[in-house]
This record gives structure tokens, sequence and C-alpha cells, in this order.
């Protein structure tokens, strides 16, 4: 046989694999779909006409206590409090956790909240760094600021989960804008269940859109590819990926960025681990864990309507050090808990949830990988299989993009936050794009991810923010004053 | 076996199709929500203008005020039932001498008729629509009660709500009875709904509690505790003996909302109890009640191995004034360490910035 006729016989086995996994996932999928379908359907109707305000003046409603860790954010601090603060929830604390800044943090919060020492007795059930001094505000009774040595987000989390007095925790990032009502929105699943251990809401993304005093007052598209992309991705990941698991087996993300948890469970499971770049899902792994494990609450439930809002990276630079770090974590976290995978003692986290992340999460940008390149490979060779090819494209790309298609049809039917004929066929030309060349580059990090997990590398990178400024409106840029930016930014 | 050619092109098709009718709908439906929205602001606005007319026209002569009624009617029957419903619950509480107006527009537009109609749908989401509807509008006073027995949770709930509103002894008893039934999905609302009835609802809480205990007993003491009545004196001292731990901690809780000499000698005794969470119960109670008397056996619990009873009983004794602090002062020197550390915690703490301290502590 010629290298050819080996290669041609090589292809032809292995892509029917390839094509037989996409089936496999996009079929996955939709049922993941049907299922987000039906939540919302559900959903909506429960909320529909609901007097939330109500809650407001109940004695019965649990405490919560809003952690928000904080390192060198002197610049965004300040409004960042004050939106906390403002939160429309009759029985809150907020325990803003300086975790050794190096910057004016502390001060900026010293010259507007009017701090004072306190010296709660307080049991530390967490091991810790050192905590420094506490304070609560004059002004705002309900602030209290603990300052502590530097030991990382996980461990500023813990400090704060030592000193927190609520029922339930709500795990937040300093700079994570929160919608005014969305405790009340969160705190529902608690009020009428007693198996929940978690509710997570949506995130979505803040860049564009016009931000005034802690809040975002205007939602709207942002001006670069790379933001837009992360748009419909977003909306993918929340209102269809973690919507959809609440009928079917719970789920096994919440957002770091914003979560809300029973106090008990996690102390009793000993607090946020080190040493993981995947906290958020780590937590939320183990939590679950222990819930089968102790029989005790084990449903982490998706809230599609509170919202949080929170910026997200336009340079490929920064996006690609991110989605490495996420991929890596999530790697981490599966095979830190590999026992759940397909046992039964777990039910359907074990059968059915961490299979998915396993498979489908985890694997897909492998399998994808060897599919594109094997079509690329198979060109060169001349051994390229035309019609394999195109059906790998309608089945990988095509799909996701019908996908992406019905969520956003989800989000115009039940939240409609784009208002503006603009805004809507911009996300409807970010979701037709998204799959040529963005998720390419996507599976590209998310393959550097695997290999950096499987290297053992444990590193974090830099993050930059550009922050929150008031956006102007559309007409500006109608009338010639801003130049709208459509591609890559550098 | 190979793929067909006509196989894709189905497949390119189909996609193609699905992708254009979706765009389609995107952009139809968000110009149907922004032509919707406005047209609903327009009519609200209108109806708040009648509104405001016929306030005035109340001022007018008997036959001029009946005649400018009818046609008033009217208009409001001819809005949907949304604008209806928007009118109604921003006006209620607004713009008062409402009132008689609003009873007899729900009254005459059907409003309450198509919510009661709605309580008797097979859907649980109408009738979840009708209860809510008449929630805010105050009525139902023949189909609410029923929902209470809802098959779906969200519905009782609403139906809670609404009880809540109509406090009485028969509805609080039918409120209790729901804590017992099984999943106790709105057991919130339940609570909720006795704490807002207020003293409605003692005669039936003490009933409750009187009976023989059970689970619920821990939840329902703690309504009792913010209500208070001298009638929960009695369960609460029984329940005080009670085999579960969680029911003496919470009847602990309801003796020092009550107070008293009774209450005080049964939390002195439960301050030895074998379970750390009623011991703490205990102290925060004769904390709260500021009982000097109890500072010996308070200074004792200072020496309790339960972190919890050795904070809440420093506490009690900070509360409890001058004796405490004296007794704490002693205690710094004691010989076991734990009730040292304690000590000086609860000493260390400023007295300025009192209310502060209270709330951090």
């Amino acid at each position: 046989m010629s290298w050819v006729e080996i290669a041609h016989w090589l292809f032809y086995r292995f892509e029917w694999v390839i094509l037989a996994y996409f089936l496999f996932v996009n079929t996955m999928y939709l049922v993941l779909l049907i299922s987000a379908w039906a939540a919302m359907l559900e959903h909506r109707r429960v909320v529909k006409g609901e007097f939330r305000w109500k809650l407001l003046g109940s004695s019965q409603i649990p405490r919560i206590s809003v952690l928000a860790p904080a390192y060198n954010e002197g610049a965004t601090i300040a409004d960042s409090l004050h939106a906390f603060l403002t939160l429309n929830y009759p029985n809150l604390e907020i325990i803003l956790v300086n975790d050794g800044s190096k910057d004016k943090t502390m001060e900026v919060i010293k010259d507007n909240f009017d701090l004072t020492s306190i010296h709660p007795i307080y049991q530390r059930r967490i091991e810790t760094k050192a905590v420094r001094a506490l304070y609560a505000s004059r002004r705002y009774p309900n602030l209290v600021v603990l300052d502590k040595e530097n030991g990382g987000k996980a461990d500023a989390l813990n400090a704060a989960l030592n000193l927190a007095t609520g029922q339930l925790v709500c795990v937040v990032d300093s700079d994570t804008l929160i919608e005014a009502d969305a405790l009340l929105r969160m705190v529902r699943p608690f009020l009428m269940g007693e198996n929940v251990l978690a509710v997570g809401g949506t995130i979505r993304v803040a860049n564009g859109s016009r931000v005034e005093g802690g809040r975002v007052t205007a939602p709207r598209m942002p001006r670069s590819a790379l933001a837009g992309f992360q748009v419909v991705e977003y909306l993918r990941s929340f209102l269809f990926g973690r919507l959809g698991w609440n009928k079917m087996a719970g789920n096994l993300i919440i957002s770091g960025a914003f979560g809300l948890f029973r106090r008990d469970s996690v102390i009793a499971i000993g607090g946020y681990a080190h040493h993981t770049v995947g906290e958020d899902m780590e937590i939320v792994a183990r939590l679950r864990r222990h819930g089968y494990e102790n029989k005790d609450a084990n449903k982490v439930i998706f809230i599609p309507d509170p919202v949080a809002w929170t910026e997200v990276p336009e340079s490929p630079r920064v996006l690609a050090r991110q989605r490495d770090r996420w991929h890596r974590g999530l790697a981490e976290v599966l095979w830190r808990h590999r026992q759940v995978m397909f046992n039964y003692k777990y039910g359907g986290l074990g059968l059915l949830v961490f299979p998915f992340f396993v498979l489908v999460e985890l694997v897909a940008p492998v399998i994808e990988a060897i599919g594109v390149l094997g079509c690329v490979a198979g060109w060169l060779l001349g051994a390229m299989n035309v019609p394999f090819a195109i059906c790998f494209f309608l089945f990988a790309y095509g799909y996701g993009t019908l996908l992406s298609m019905f969520v956003l049809l989800m989000e115009e039917w039940s939240y409609h936050r784009y208002d503006t004929l603009r805004d809507r066929l911009l996300l409807l030309l970010w979701a037709a794009l998204e799959n040529l060349g963005y998720r390419q580059l996507t599976v590209w990090w998310r393959l550097k991810g695997l290999a950096g997990f499987l290297s053992g590398r444990k590193t974090w990178g830099h993050m930059e923010r550009k922050g929150f400024q008031a956006q102007p409106p559309a007409n500006a840029r109608a009338a010639g004053k801003l130049k709208p930016h459509i591609f890559f930014q550098k | 076996m190979g793929i067909s050619r006509e196989f894709i092109v189905s497949l390119i098709r189909g996609e193609a199709w699905v992708l254009l009718a979706s765009a389609i709908f995107l952009l139809i439906h968000g110009a149907w929500i922004r032509w919707h929205r406005r047209r609903d602001r327009r009519l609200l606005n209108k109806a708040y203008g009648e509104l405001a007319a016929m306030l005035d026209h109340t001022k007018a002569g008997e036959r001029e005020a009946h005649s400018n009624r009818r046609r008033d009617s009217a208009f409001f029957r001819g809005l949907p039932p949304r604008i209806l419903i928007k009118l109604i619950v921003e006006t209620d509480r607004a713009i008062s001498g409402t009132q008689e107006w609003l009873s007899r527009l729900k009254r005459e537009t059907g409003l309450v008729q198509l919510a009661e109609a709605y309580c008797s749908s097979v859907f649980w989401w109408r009738r979840l629509e009708g209860a809510r509807l008449l929630t805010v509008m105050d009525a139902g006073q023949s189909v609410m009660p029923d929902l209470l027995q809802d098959p779906h949770p969200t519905v009782r709930a609403q139906a809670v709500e609404w009880a809540s509103l109509h406090p009485s002894q028969k509805l609080a008893e039918k409120l209790l009875r729901l804590l017992r039934d099984g999943a106790g999905l709105y057991r919130f609302a339940v609570l909720d709904g006795l704490t807002r009835m207020g003293t409605h609802a003692a005669g039936a809480m003490v009933e409750f509690l009187s009976g023989p205990s059970e689970e619920s007993f821990v939840l329902v003491m703690r309504v009792a505790s913010s209500v208070a009545g001298p009638g929960f004196l009695k369960p609460a001292l029984t329940l005080s003996q009670d085999p579960s731990a969680p029911i003496r901690a919470g009847a602990a809780a309801l003796l020092g909302a009550l107070g008293g000499s009774e209450s005080v000698n049964a939390l002195l005794a439960l301050l030895r109890d074998s379970a750390p969470e009623v011991r703490a119960a205990a102290a925060r109670s004769l904390g709260k009640l500021a009982q000097w008397p109890a500072t010996p056996l308070l200074a004792e619990n200072l020496r309790d191995r339960s972190w919890e009873v050795r904070r809440e009983a420093g506490l009690a004794l900070r509360a409890v004034g001058s004796p405490g602090i004296l007794m704490l002062r002693r205690l710094l020197a004691d010989k076991d360490h734990f009730a040292a550390d304690m000590a000086k915690q609860v000493l260390d703490m400023p007295t300025g910035d009192r209310e502060l301290q209270e709330q951090w502590t």
C-alpha cells in the first residue's frame, strides 16, 4: 500500500469516530437545550407578577453575608462598596476583605466609610493568614472590613466565612456589578426548598454598557468583536448550559463572581481550597460530594433572573490567559474528584453531570482540534474526504451557531435586555461569526490549558481591567464622534 | 459507507432555514416589544388622567357624579387586564381616598371574577396568576382558603401570603397544619404569614404548641418569640423539658422573649442541660433579660467545653452589667484557660460605639 492509501484508510476509519463524537455531543446539547427551555418556561411562570418587594418587610428572611475579597482595588473599591450597600435586601451584611493590598485600598475605604475598630468574638473555624484588624462603619452599620495579610482569594474568602453571621453567604468579586434586587431573586430557592445547597446567578458582559453609581443602567453590546463574541458565549453558557442542568441533576459550577451558598455547609467542608485555579468549581464539587456522602442538602440550582455584570477581557492576550486558566481549573477539579465519575453513590452527579464535563467540556477541544487537523492533513495528502469535512463543519460549527441562535431567542423572549436594533443586529452578527475564527482560538487556548494541567502549571496570570466608566450613548457614535471598533483590539 | 450529497445539501438547507427564521423572529420580536411597551405606557398615562378627573368629579353634585361614574366605568372596562392591574397596584398604596373607588372598579371591570375563574384552572400557572391577582385586589375570600391545599407549592405559598393579609384564628390554624405537611416547600411562606398575622395567630400557636411535640415546633417557637404573648408561657415551660434538644433550645429562646420569674427559673435549669445548643440558648436569653442573680451560674458556663456556650455566657455576663463585669474580671485569673480567654475577649471589647459593638457580637 502506498502512503496515500494508508493515510486514506486511517482517515476513513477515524472520521467516523469524530463524527460519532460530535453527534453524541450535539445530542447532549439538544437535551440540555430542551431542558433549559422547559426550565425557563417554568421559571417565567413562577416569577410573573411576583411581589418580591414584600420580602423586604419579612423578619423570617435568612440573613445574607456578602463576602467581597479585594486586592489592589483602590481605584474602584468605594463605588463597589456603595453598590453593595444599596442592594435591596432586608437582612444584609457586607464583609469586605482587604487581602494585604499594596495600594491605597484601605485608605480609600477608611476615608469613605468612617470606620471604627471592633473586636467581635468569633470562632476561626478555618485556618487563614493573620487578621490584622477588624472595622465596622459608623455610617453603614452592616458593613465590616477585615484587613489581613495577603493569602490569595481563597484565603480571603475563608477569613470572611469565619466572621460571617448570615445563614447564607454571597460570594462576589469586588468589581462585579450586582443588580439591586438580585439577592431577593437568588434567595427564593432557599425559601422554597430545603435540599438547596447553593444558587448561582447569571453573569452578563458589562463592556459597552452604561454604568452609573455601580449599576448597569443601560445594557449595550460592546464595540469590540472580542467582547461581542463573549457576550454570546456567556449567554450560551448561562441561559443554556447551566439552566439546562436544573432539571437534570444540578450544576457543577457556580461562578466565583456571583454565587449564594449555605454558610454552614461551606464551613463543614473546610471552606475554599488553596492551590487550585478553579476554586469556584472546586468548592461546588466538594459541597455536592459532601451532601451526597452525608445525606444532606446537595442541590445546586441556577437562577436565570438575577444578574451580575462583569468586565470581560478585550485583549486576545488577556483572554487567552483567562481561558487557559479556566480549562486548567476544570481539568484540576475533575481530576481531584475523579472518584465521582460513574459512581452510583453520587446519583445524577456521578452518572450524568461528571461524565458530561469530562467527555464533553474537557475533551471536546482535543477532538475538535484532531478533526480540524485531520481535514487539513487529509487535504495536504490528497486523502481528504470532502463530504466528511463538510459534515464535520456542519455538525461542529453549524450546530454551534444554531445553539447560539436558540439562546439568543431565549434571551429575547424572556428578558429582552438588548433593546435597540443595533444591539440585536450585533448579537446576530457575533453569533454567526463566532465559529469562524474565535471558536478555533478558544480551542487552542483550552488545549494550552489542558497541556498546562498535564505539566503541573499552577499560575493565575495577570488580568488587566479597564474599569467601568460611564459609556457614551449610541447616538454619539452616530454623530461621528466615535469610531466603531469591530475588529480585534491589540 | 459514504455520506451522500443529498444528505449534506438537506443538512445545509435545514440549518440555513432555522438560522434565518430565528434571526427574523429575533428582530420582529424586539420591534413588537418596543411597540407594546409604548402602547402600554400611553394607556396607563391615559388611565391615570381619567382617574384624576374622576376623583375631581366626586366633588361635583350627585346627579352629575352618577353619570360621570357610568362613563368612567366604561373607559376602565375597555382597558386590558394587565393595565388595570398595574393601575390598581400603583394607585392603591400611593393615593389615599381611592379605596371605595378601587373596590367598585375591581367589581365593575370583572377583574375579580376573572381572577377567581383563574383559580379553578387545571394549569398551576393560571391558578398562581389568579391567586396573585386576588392578593393584590384584596379579594377572593370564597376561593383563596381552598388554595391552601393546592397541589403546587408555589400556589400554596401565594395562598399563604393572602392569608397573612386576612389574619384570623381559623386561617392561622390552617397555616399551622400546613407546617406538618411533609416537604415544607413553602415553610418560609407559612412562618412569614404567621409573623405578619401577629397576635391574631397567637391563640392558634399556643394551641399548636400545647399538642404533642414535633419538629415544626422549633420554627413556630421562633415566630412565637416575636409575638411573645403571656399564653405561650405554659407550653414553653413544658417544652423546656422535651426530649429533643432543638425543641428545648427553641423553648429557651421563647422563655427569654417572655421574661418573668418562672421563665428565669426554667432558664437557670437549662444552663445545666446536656446539649450545648440548649445551654447556649439559655445563656443568651438570660443575658437578654439582664438577670444578674444568674451571674455565678453564667460564670460556670464560661468553663464549658463548647465554644458557643462560653461565648453566650460571656456576652450574657457583659449584658448583665456591673456584677457580670466583676465576674469576668475575676475569671481573667481563672485556672481554666478557656474561661480566662473568653473573659479577656469579652472585656477587650471597647465600650464606645456600643450599638455597633453589640451588633458585631
